[in-house]
């Protein structure tokens, strides 16, 4: 359909919500040592992804909240699929 | 056990602190004049709530009692694999951060209800959003279901654990307390009691986490404490780390729940209540507190195995219910007063999600099987009693279903409806970017999907409970079959199901449309447009909601 707009307004910024899917790479963690404050690396590694993940989200957010003033429908400028 | 009169006190003092909030609720930021019997206020609380309220609200919705009892019962018998649920939060906010940012969008230009409303208006069929609304109300009864049993899992735990239909009786109240306030107050009751639960369950947990190890020698203790019993229990699959068989099922038990979340329609409902998608972007951020907290409540189940906790027969099966092993944790461990206060903790925690989940199920209920089939006419004050009628049978069902069958039932349902409610991927998530599937292709994959799906799961036995069939989720990779052509026989490594059938479900229904597109087959007519997708809060296209504007005449077009 080249006639009408694409509906789909793309940042490279949203390519960060995929960082978190790294987490469920397990051989990467499933391991005991080493320990912090007495839990095993899987666990305190799992718990570190955490804040790994707010990180991403937030940064997609502050980084397309300015891109949604510009993309207000009305005068979005149209991509072409 | 004898009644523990100290915590039945506290949690009767606070369940009552939370009754009161349910009947005022139906004045919360409500403007003077508005009508609640439309859909948009009954149902979706007036489609304005900020992002505190969200916050709140979407965490109260889908952090729910069973995940608190459920989650660390799981870890407390099985070890590491029970900590999916921690990936499984911190992957589902990243992944679902831009379709709900369209869904919402569009449904607020459009002033859908449901899901099931986006896909009717997307694909311009009615049996396309039927087979929606209907997987959506499956998979929903029995999560609702789930609430009572960890309700259940606290009342019997403080003591009251009659046999028959006595021991359910408190059960009962609760619930018919909780479904007069709903059908009064509507999305606004779970909204307001949410700031409760959630104050609650933060405050519980803060204690647990600090106090239990500080009194069974520290969190190296516990999980050594895990550590043994692990290692001398007879089963293999746990342990306090993964094997070599259990890690794919790890992570796409994991990732399969993550891409299931959204689609049930209570958590859709929590989305589309909320004011604009600077409230969406922000909530997907902040949401992932509740994940630490997760995380935290899943580990109480070593702590469980450190205190040596048992878990309590239930008198009205005859089985110990692993359900009640963090409420009996809380009871041995804690003084008797916060005892009180963790069992209200969970058990206001399964009121929030109830009460949504029974709007939820009752919006679709109301506006895609009623409306569409039933009642063509019915104008939004019809929609709305019907709604709230609806939302009173959803809960005398749930009810029902825990007095007459064994829980152990719901349970296997709850493991059924999350494999269904992922066939509904396609057709709700995947629309919402594309329209290259055919409405008829999207039909034939999710038959196809769910009919897998369940083969699967009726084939899975549990040799730990004895059942010879639905006895969980982990699929064995040499059982998987194609048509009799078994790729990976020999392996022993184990895979979510659902995630297998819902690539079924893609497969069929790529090849149904490659088909159907060559045939030139009608496609339906697509009422949305591109630009909807992206509408915001200050846009001109946007809906008015209807209740605060409009009085006798029927706003919503369908």
């Amino acid at each position: 359909m080249p006639s009408r707009p694409s509906s789909l307004h793309w940042s490279n910024w949203n390519l960060l919500l995929l960082v978190p899917l790294l987490v469920l790479v397990t051989p990467v963690y499933n391991r005991v040592e080493p320990r912090v404050l007495g839990f095993p690396f899987f666990y305190w590694y799992q718990f570190l992804w955490v804040p790994v993940g707010v990180i991403c989200t937030a940064v997609v957010y502050l980084k397309t909240r300015s891109d949604q003033k510009t993309w207000r429908d009305g005068n979005a400028r149209g991509d072409q699929r | 056990m004898n009644p523990q009169w100290t915590e039945i006190i506290v949690f009767t003092l606070l369940f009552g602190l939370v009754t009161v909030l349910g009947f005022v609720a139906v004045r919360w930021r409500r403007p003077p004049g508005t009508m609640l019997d439309h859909l948009d206020e009954w149902g979706l609380g007036g489609r304005k709530f900020g992002s505190w309220v969200t916050w709140f609200l979407i965490g109260g919705d889908l952090y729910t009692a069973y995940t608190f009892v459920a989650v660390p019962a799981l870890v407390f018998g099985a070890g590491a694999l029970g900590l999916f649920a921690l990936p499984y939060t911190v992957i589902a906010y990243p992944l679902v951060f831009m379709p709900l940012l369209r869904m919402w969008s569009v449904s607020r230009v459009h002033g859908y209800v449901t899901p099931a409303d986006y896909v009717q208006g997307r694909y311009g069929s009615s049996a396309l959003a039927l087979m929606v609304a209907i997987t959506g109300i499956v998979a929903t009864m029995p999560y609702i279901a789930l609430q009572l049993v960890g309700l259940e899992a606290v009342i019997r735990t403080m003591g009251l654990n009659g046999t028959g239909i006595v021991g359910h009786l408190p059960l009962i109240v609760a619930f018919v307390i909780l479904a007069v306030y709903t059908y009064q107050s509507g999305l606004r009751a779970p909204a307001l009691i949410a700031f409760v639960k959630d104050g609650l369950i933060y405050l519980v947990i803060a204690v647990a986490v600090v106090y239990l190890p500080a009194k069974l020698g520290g969190w190296g203790t516990i999980f050594d404490a895990a550590n043994t019993k692990f290692t001398t229990s007879p089963a293999a699959a746990d342990g306090l780390l993964l094997n070599a068989n259990n890690q794919l099922q790890f992570a796409t038990l994991a990732f399969g729940s993550a891409l299931a979340l959204f689609l049930y329609p209570h958590s859709v409902t929590g989305v589309l209540a909320s004011r604009g998608r600077n409230v969406i972007k922000r909530n997907m951020s902040a949401l992932p507190a509740y994940s630490l907290l997760l995380g935290l409540i899943a580990l109480l189940g070593y702590a469980a195995i450190a205190a040596r906790s048992q878990p309590i027969v239930n008198a009205a099966t005859g089985r110990p219910d692993s359900n009640t092993i963090i409420p009996v944790l809380f009871g041995t461990q804690f003084p008797a007063w916060f005892a009180g206060v963790a069992f209200a903790a969970i058990g206001i925690g399964a009121l929030v999600p109830a009460a949504i989940m029974s709007i939820a199920a009752a919006n679709l209920w109301t506006r895609n099987i009623y409306k569409t089939y039933l009642n063509r006419d019915a104008d939004s004050r019809a929609e709305a009693r019907q709604a709230k009628l609806a939302s009173l049978v959803v809960k005398l069902g749930a009810v029902v279903f825990i007095v007459f069958i064994d829980p152990q039932y719901a349970i296997d349902l709850q493991l059924i409806g999350g494999v269904i409610i992922l066939q509904t991927l396609p057709a709700v998530a995947i629309a919402l970017y594309t329209r290259w599937f055919h409405r008829w292709g999207l039909l034939a994959g999710w038959a196809a999907g769910l009919a897998w799906g369940l083969s699967m799961l009726y084939g899975i036995a549990n040799p730990m409970t004895g059942a010879a069939h639905f006895g969980g989720s982990a699929l064995k990779l040499a059982t998987l079959s194609f048509l009799g052509w078994k790729p990976f026989a020999g392996s022993s490594i184990q895979i979510y199901a659902g995630l297998i059938a819902l690539i079924g479900n893609l497969v069929v229904a790529a090849l149904v449309t490659v088909v159907l597109r060559q045939m030139r087959v009608f496609n339906g007519i697509d009422q949305t447009d591109p630009q909807d997708y992206h509408a915001d809060e200050d846009s001109p296209r946007l809906k008015p909601v209807a209740g605060a504007l409009q009085k006798a005449t029927s706003p919503i077009k369908s």
